[in-house]
């Protein structure tokens, strides 16, 4: 259908409102503000086209200035004139009486051309009753229905409507109806997105801090207020509840995220209201932002972001609990109960009954005392405290009372909440203006999900809540419910916890943190050895989870040295409860079974390190004749078996077996894989039958799976004869069948054959995780001998359209080679951004180098792959010539470009 | 352009249509179907006797997406289908040649 004049005129003004606000280089505030002229330009074409279908229908006859008989009325978004690029625009179409036959002739010229434009029409053509009964039956319409708006039409429908709705609408059993639903998706809404497992991708509109807390927030004013349809929400907010400082705030907040959102919807294209990772860079440049520093634009960009959002949370929270009517509220209070000295709590929550300029400051710690889960800070009490802020900046922040005070409370088991509540209202800012400086800090990648605040406060209530003892989870959480239950070490590592991370932003925080800690507990007046302790554990807070992630642990001289600088049992352990927290809180990928496996290994010899002393681990020789003793007395007891480990076997192949692996690995999993052993030389017999004996070798691979059930870690073994590409085939092969590869060990057995040992996750259906091992093993044997092409197939994969895109920075390949790690191997260090088979890209390079890989070890640093690779060269040595090593560097970076 | 066709359980229907629109997806087609997997059907007690269901009844939505969009939507409706219990169900994703609006006669991803 050809667009008529006003049509026209909208597609053209739709079209310079985009390249005015949202282009690149456009005049215009960078989007903000756009919802509002978008808004407007679509209330001048409903009325243009009225105008048009008037003189259409009417001509130039008397009926004119009353056409038309109905009225054309904003809900919802468009009520509140607020129109991103893609909003869907909520349009009724309201007449006096029922609806006329001929309803379709009416409403298709006005809605059809919006349509075939590409706008989202919520549309309708109702009578009045029709519209006030739908809004008492359905909740939804009812909030739609409270940002009613006239556009344009015949005015007295309109009025009439809106007299009916006022009329109804805010009597007390549908107000009642109406809040308790709100209360509903109020929880539903926490439920979803609660966790925080959104906060990376933030939620603009369903989310914690979204614009549904604003609507939220506009609706409870409206029936608390005038109790009365018309004014725009903003109005009503301004006008009866909010003061000026208040009110501004959230107008900037709301700006700010219509701002984005409209970008958003620009720069996907569609009505989208989820700020996917790979969007946020250009989003940030979009909407205006730059680098400040170290900082890179797009996180000035998240950190204003998430404090739009939790300021509007906070907002939306505290008004909701106070403002509620009182039915709503927990009937369990009778009265204002006296909760302690100047505190009071009563049904809108807890409040000061002193002022804290003119009594005692303390109170303004005292009240967060008393924070719970169902206690929180009432409307009036974080005015209060807002109200406070420089008394808390210059007074309080110095005085030890209160730093006192703030230290029960976090001791008390229940910080938590306090904290929370201290955050919310901003007096965690200014009591500690270090923190408060850090608070906001986002780290743009897919690793870290909250900013610094926030973090820190979850790997506190991560270290409370291993004082409930419901963890039964086999080797899972149980050494840290042990440790926490010590309650000597709480304090120091409470305290730790809240400076861990106060010194972000910027290059080695930790190091930077430690200081600022001292300072600041110094001159809160907590005892020098306490304050070093902490000083300690804040510059260290990376040590044992990096350590245990990218070393060696098998490796006698990594875990002596860990321990040195660790010094004692009891930093051991503090440091220990400290990187569970830290890691836990920061995000899904930076805790799984497999680093908590590692970490635990690593303390367990640490500690016994440092509780028997250096020296008095066995000599590895000793050790050898024991594990080999060992080794013999379990293979005699299979003499039973049907198939027996016959003793001269054994002792062939205990003389093949290398160092490293007896000291390794334990005996009964030496027995396993002397099993596997004998398979080998089974189907290699079969092989020579119709092969001669150097062919018959390629390719025979036998492989034994097990896990432990509930740990998500499976043990791969593979044995076969040494032959080229056998490593780089099993990295290949385990990565086109999306098995994640954690560690790696081969062991050379002899002259000749080859054990290696692979820790990897589950597959991905662990209901038929044998069938699945099963064909991992035939992919091996295909790829050895040429009938599965590895390059050809992980490319495939790449490129499918159900690969993952890239999320988060793409960053440069780095590579090194260090020869001091260990005095066995040279250690490769390749840092990348994952991607399918990069393991395998890596182990092929070094293959055709001729370089043999003994271990490799894959860890995330953030969101990239960070692989280490324990090698020799082709003689059986450490790589020491530097232009051989320049070599390596240069074709693995070679390798992974692009 | 691509089609996915998507096998789910019945009482996931709404479920995944949600998830559908919260992605903006326009429109779907939604048939009721039967079928079977792996698991070659269950057995059900009817009256006190035993006897193989073979045929399982199962609900297929088909959208058209843009490529673009395949992984979101395929990742969207996993999350929204999956119970972990055998039989969830299958996602295929098919290649589209063209799409026609009848009433505009528009084609090509403009008339998804």
């Amino acid at each position: 259908m050809p667009l008529s004049p006003a049509g026209k005129a909208l597609a053209a003004g739709r079209k310079s409102l985009v390249s005015s606000y949202l282009e690149p280089g456009g005049a215009l505030a960078r989007g903000r503000g756009f919802d509002r002229a978008h808004a407007d330009l679509l209330d001048w074409y409903l009325a243009s086209r009225l105008d048009e279908l008037r003189s259409q229908v009417c001509g130039a006859s008397d009926l004119a200035p009353d056409w038309p008989p109905y009225a054309v009325v904003a809900v919802g978004g468009f009520g509140r004139r607020e129109l991103c690029l893609h909003s869907d625009i909520d349009l009724l179409l309201i007449n006096p009486g029922d609806i006329p036959a001929e309803a379709l002739d009416v409403a298709q010229p006005l809605f059809l051309p919006l349509w075939d434009m590409g706008y989202d029409l919520g549309h309708g053509f109702r009578s009045i009753d029709d519209c006030v009964d739908l809004a008492l039956k359905d909740n939804q319409v009812l909030a739609s229905f409270l940002d009613l708006r006239f556009v344009a039409g015949n005015r007295v429908v309109y009025a009439e409507l809106a007299a009916r709705l006022n009329a109804k609408l805010f009597g007390k059993r549908v107000r009642r109806n109406f809040l308790g639903w709100l209360e509903n998706q109020r929880q539903a809404r926490l439920e979803r997105f609660g966790d925080g497992s959104t906060l990376i991708e933030p939620q603009l509109k369903e989310g914690i801090g979204g614009l549904r807390d604003y609507h939220l927030l506009a609706w409870l004013a409206r029936f608390l207020g005038p109790a009365a349809l018309g004014a725009p929400a903003m109005d009503v907010l301004k006008r009866f509840f909010l003061r000026n400082d208040e009110f501004k705030n959230l107008e900037n907040a709301v700006g700010f995220l219509l701002q984005v959102r409209t970008s958003l919807h620009h720069i996907s294209g569609r009505r989208s209201d989820t700020l996917y990772l790979d969007l946020q860079p250009e989003l940030a440049a979009r909407v205006g932002f730059q680098a400040a520093g170290h900082r890179p634009a797009v996180e000035v960009f998240l950190g204003e972001l998430h404090r739009a959002m939790s300021d509007l949370k906070a907002l939306s929270s505290a008004f909701w609990r106070s403002h509620r009517p009182a039915w709503a509220k927990a009937a369990a209070l009778v009265g204002p109960q006296f909760v302690a000295l100047g505190v009071r709590l009563d049904a809108e929550g807890l409040s000061f009954d002193e002022d804290p300029a003119t009594a005692d400051p303390l109170v303004l710690l005292r009240i967060f005392e008393q924070c719970s889960p169902d206690a929180a800070l009432s409307w009036e009490a974080r005015r209060v405290v807002a109200a406070n802020a420089v008394l808390i900046r210059k007074v309080l922040s110095r005085d030890s009372r209160a730093f006192a005070l703030f230290e029960s409370i976090l001791g008390s088991g229940r910080a938590y909440p306090a904290l929370d509540q201290m955050l919310e209202a901003g007096f965690l800012a200014t009591f500690i203006p270090d923190f408060g400086r850090v608070q906001d800090c986002v780290q743009f990648d897919a690793y870290h999900t909250y900013p610094v605040g926030r973090h820190t406060l979850v790997a506190i209530r991560y270290l409370e809540s291993l004082a409930e003892e419901d963890n039964g989870k086999p080797g899972g959480l149980s050494p840290f419910v042990e440790l926490w239950a010590e309650q000597g070490l709480r304090r120091r590592v409470l305290l730790a916890a809240l400076f861990h991370d106060i010194g972000k932003g910027g290059l080695e925080h930790e190091v930077k943190g430690a200081a600022l800690a001292t300072t600041i507990l110094a001159r809160c007046g907590v005892e020098r050895a306490v304050v070093d302790d902490v000083a300690f554990l804040v510059r260290q807070h990376l040590l044992l989870a990096d350590t245990a992630a990218r070393r060696d642990l098998s490796d006698e001289s990594v875990v002596v040295g860990c321990a040195n600088r660790v010094e004692t049992v009891e930093r051991l352990k503090m440091l220990y409860l400290l990187s569970y927290a830290d890691s836990r809180a920061t995000g899904a990928k930076a805790w799984s079974d497999w680093k908590a496996r590692l970490l635990s290994e690593l303390y367990a010899k640490a500690l016994r390190v440092l509780q028997a002393g250096v020296f008095s681990a066995p000599l590895a020789a000793q050790a050898m004749l024991k594990k080999r003793d060992s080794i013999r007395s379990l293979a005699k007891k299979t003499q039973k078996d049907p198939e027996p480990l016959g003793s001269e076997f054994v002792e062939k192949w205990l003389d093949r077996m290398p160092s490293r692996y007896m000291l390794s690995v334990a005996a009964p999993d030496v027995i396993r894989h002397l099993r596997l052993i004998k398979d080998l030389e089974k189907s290699l017999a079969e092989a020579e039958v119709r092969l001669s004996k150097a062919r018959a070798e390629r390719g025979v691979v036998v492989m034994d799976a097990r896990t432990e059930p509930g740990a998500g870690i499976w043990e791969l073994v593979f044995a076969a004869r040494r032959q080229p590409g056998l490593f780089a085939a099993i990295t290949g092969v385990l990565a086109l069948h999306d098995i994640n590869i954690f560690s790696a060990n081969t062991f050379l057995w002899g002259e000749g054959t080859v054990v290696a040992v692979f820790q990897v996750s589950d597959p991905p259906d662990p209901l038929y995780a044998h069938e699945y091992f099963a064909k991992v093993r035939f992919s091996v044997k295909y790829a050895l001998t040429g009938k599965l092409s590895l390059d050809y197939r992980l490319d495939k994969k790449r490129d499918s359209l159900l690969a993952a895109t890239s999320r988060g920075p793409a960053t440069p390949v780095q590579a090194k080679i260090d020869n001091t790690v260990t005095d066995f191997y040279s250690v490769i260090e390749v840092r990348a951004d994952d991607r399918i088979g990069l393991l395998y890209e890596l182990a092929r390079c070094l293959e055709q180098l001729n370089i043999d890989v003994h271990i490799a070890k894959i860890a995330t640093d953030h969101d990239r792959a960070m692989d280490f690779f324990y090698v020799r060269d082709a003689f059986g040595q450490k790589i020491e010539d530097s232009a051989q090593a320049e070599e390596i560097i240069h074709a693995l970076t070679h390798r992974l470009r692009g | 352009m691509k089609k996915i066709e998507i096998i789910i359980r019945p009482f996931k229907t709404d479920d995944v249509k949600k998830a559908l629109t919260d992605l903006d997806i326009k429109g779907m087609t939604v048939s009721e179907v039967k079928g079977f997997g792996r698991q070659r059907g269950h057995k059900e007690v009817y009256r006190g006797a035993e006897y193989q269901v073979d045929f399982v009844s199962k609900v297929k939505i088909e959208v058209v997406v843009d490529d673009a969009q395949v992984k979101q939507v395929v990742d969207t409706v996993v999350a929204a289908a999956r119970t972990g219990q055998i039989g969830d169900g299958k996602i295929f994703v098919v290649p589209v040649e063209e799409t026609i609006r009848i009433r505009t006669g528009e084609t090509g991803v403009a008339a998804i």
